[in-house]
């Protein structure tokens, strides 16, 4: 719950970590969701943009969620880049941010070994620095700050309402 | 590559038949055995799908050039010529349904490899111009840019910048005297790049020196799955003169396949000379560190687990005990597939199919047989070491409604490493007793 989590300002990656460990499901799947939220200009398929939008949503039932799930299955192989093929580096932008909207919905049961919160952590990081191959633009890969202070916010705006 | 004409494919398939493709040829007894171990052949029943069918042009160049009936029979003018149209129609045969996965080789009675001589044939198709056009593509992108995908170098250094952050170790590049030279495929670069990481994280904790090479990062070789000596040669070369400059000992060849194969067991060959260093597939160097004590591992899987074997490394490479022992490492729960090991099937897309557009329908029909071995496993997730296997596996289940995630066994042990401060804990435990 998360009036057990003792971190308000999230700095470095053990930080999110540690936060992401005393999430519960809902929130862990909204944070999930506002952290590919950030990356989601990335990407114009829009059956990312439709399953990151009912993600979002709190009461999102399982059926909803099971059946973007189903959609973004299919949304993450299209955007791969087979093997051989021209790659694109926009184009592997937007399958980072389909990968990491992939893991925001699939089903507990289904989760493979690797934390999942830590795979979209991961992916939308990935997709950033593609973006920015793509644009032949050498600056730093500004996405860990900007989601050290999307989970700050969270992190705040829940202890603000429960207050 | 040069201007390709029927005259220089049929060129290239009289350069092609040697000794062993003639005695293979003369000593065919049609007994079909090589079909049913092919996936294309048992997964559509077809009979062009019969592997020693899709040489037959090059059976009747050998036959109408190098054999006393044949000459007659052509001179006689009783021998059917091979034509353009012909290769074209091949196309479909050597190339969209064969992945040289070598499985025909091994269930022959006489001995015929069956699997090289397609490889051969290749040679002809595309000294012809009657290669696949995404393979056109992916080799001309190889020889120019040095990836089959395109990617370039400052795309690498950004990979690694990325690496670098998150896992806060350092990615030598050009590093002379190196203990090891790890090449990577562009498929890793591009969508595992956590592999690199694993890599890193690996060598590290493994106490071991190792870079990559800016003149050579790229492990795939396209030349070899069009069927160009010239281009597997030139590929090959590369990775050589940077393993040389770099004076480093052992060349480490990535999760692909086909990239093994190419550097450890052809390019000796392609390049006409004993390597001055060795080259190992990664499963390989993990399991010496393994047997070293020098691979620390912590924690199991819980999930029922199986392994895809990749076609090259378990017959063209033997490299078969090494997985399991590094899987005991992390899975309390592992099962084999039916036919795991030597004869274990295809994914479907190996040497060059996944490059290629015209292939996919069928590919995904050769999946069938991968479904079949993986139904009634009642397994939580696939374990591979290819990249492009994993790719065409998490396709191919999709394709099927299956909901099992596929893992790279690299990324997997380096998820299990010992962590840095336990480690050291352990080792002053050690000095201290």
């Amino acid at each position: 719950m998360i009036s057990q989590i003792n971190i308000t300002k999230v700095s470095n990656d053990d930080d999110l970590r540690s936060v992401f460990k005393q999430l519960d499901e809902t929130d862990n799947r909204i944070v999930g969701a506002m952290l590919v939220d950030d990356v989601l200009s990335l990407t114009t398929d829009e059956r990312v943009k439709r399953a990151i939008s009912k993600a979002l949503e709190k009461e999102a039932s399982n059926d909803e969620l099971g059946d973007v799930f189903k959609s973004l299955k299919r949304a993450v192989i299209d955007s791969s880049t087979r093997c051989g093929a021209a790659g694109d580096w926009d184009d592997q932008a937007s399958h980072f941010v389909t990968r990491a909207a992939n893991a925001v919905v699939t089903p507990r049961s289904q989760r493979d070994t690797v934390n999942q919160l830590w795979q979209i952590v991961q992916s939308c990081r990935m997709a950033r620095s593609c973006s920015l191959i793509a644009s032949s633009d050498d600056s730093d890969n500004p996405e860990a700050e900007y989601q050290y202070k999307i989970v700050s916010d969270f992190l705040n705006n829940k202890s603000s309402s429960a207050a | 590559m040069s201007e390709a004409s029927l005259e220089k494919g049929i060129q290239a398939l009289k350069e092609q038949i040697d000794a062993p493709v003639a005695a293979f040829f003369s000593s065919c007894t049609h007994c079909g055995m090589c079909a049913d171990a092919c996936l294309f052949y048992t997964e559509n029943k077809d009979p062009e799908f019969v592997p020693i069918h899709k040489v037959e042009p090059m059976r009747r160049i050998w036959e109408q050039e190098y054999t006393l009936v044949g000459r007659a029979k052509k001179l006689l003018g009783l021998s059917k010529k091979v034509t353009d149209e012909e290769l074209q129609e091949w196309q479909h045969l050597v190339y969209d349904s064969c992945t040289l996965c070598g499985r025909c080789s091994m269930v022959c009675p006489v001995g015929n490899d069956i699997s090289s001589m397609i490889r051969k044939m290749r040679e002809g198709m595309a000294a012809s111009g009657n290669a696949p056009p995404g393979l056109i593509g992916a080799s001309t992108r190889s020889v120019e840019i040095g990836s089959p995908m395109g990617v370039r170098l400052p795309a690498v250094q950004a990979q690694i910048k990325h690496a670098v952050k998150e896992t806060g170790l350092e990615y030598p590049m050009d590093r002379v005297g190196a203990e090891y030279l790890v090449l990577l495929s562009s498929m890793e670069i591009m969508n595992y790049p956590e592999y690199l990481q694993a890599i890193a994280k690996i060598l590290h904790s493994a106490g071991k020196t190792w870079t990559l090479s800016s003149k050579a990062f790229e492990a795939t070789n396209s030349g070899i799955q069009i069927g160009s000596s010239d281009i597997a040669a030139e590929l090959v070369s590369r990775v050589v003169n940077a393993a040389d400059e770099l004076k480093v000992g052992t060349v480490i060849s990535p999760e692909c396949g086909h990239a093994y194969t190419a550097i450890r067991w052809d390019g000796p060959n392609l390049v006409g000379k004993k390597f001055g260093f060795k080259v190992q597939h990664i499963l390989e160097v993990l399991d010496e560190l393994r047997a070293a004590g020098l691979l620390k591992t912590e924690g199991m899987e819980d999930d029922k687990l199986t392994f895809h074997d990749p076609c090259q490394l378990v017959r063209k490479g033997g490299v078969i005990e090494q997985p399991r022992n590094l899987l005991k490492m992390i899975a309390s729960d592992f099962v084999e597939m039916e036919d795991a090991g030597v004869m274990n099937w295809c994914c479907g897309a190996g040497g060059g199919v996944s490059a290629n557009e015209n292939a996919d329908e069928i590919r995904l029909k050769a999946f069938d047989r991968k479904k079949k071995q993986l139904d009634g496993l009642g397994v939580d997730a696939l374990v591979t070491a290819c990249a492009n296997c994993r790719i065409h596996l998490e396709d191919g289940l999709e394709d099927n409604e299956m909901d099992l995630p596929v893992l790279g066994l690299t990324e997997m042990l380096a998820e299990h490493l010992v962590k840095e401060s336990d480690s050291s804990e352990e080792k002053a435990n050690d000095i201290s007793n």
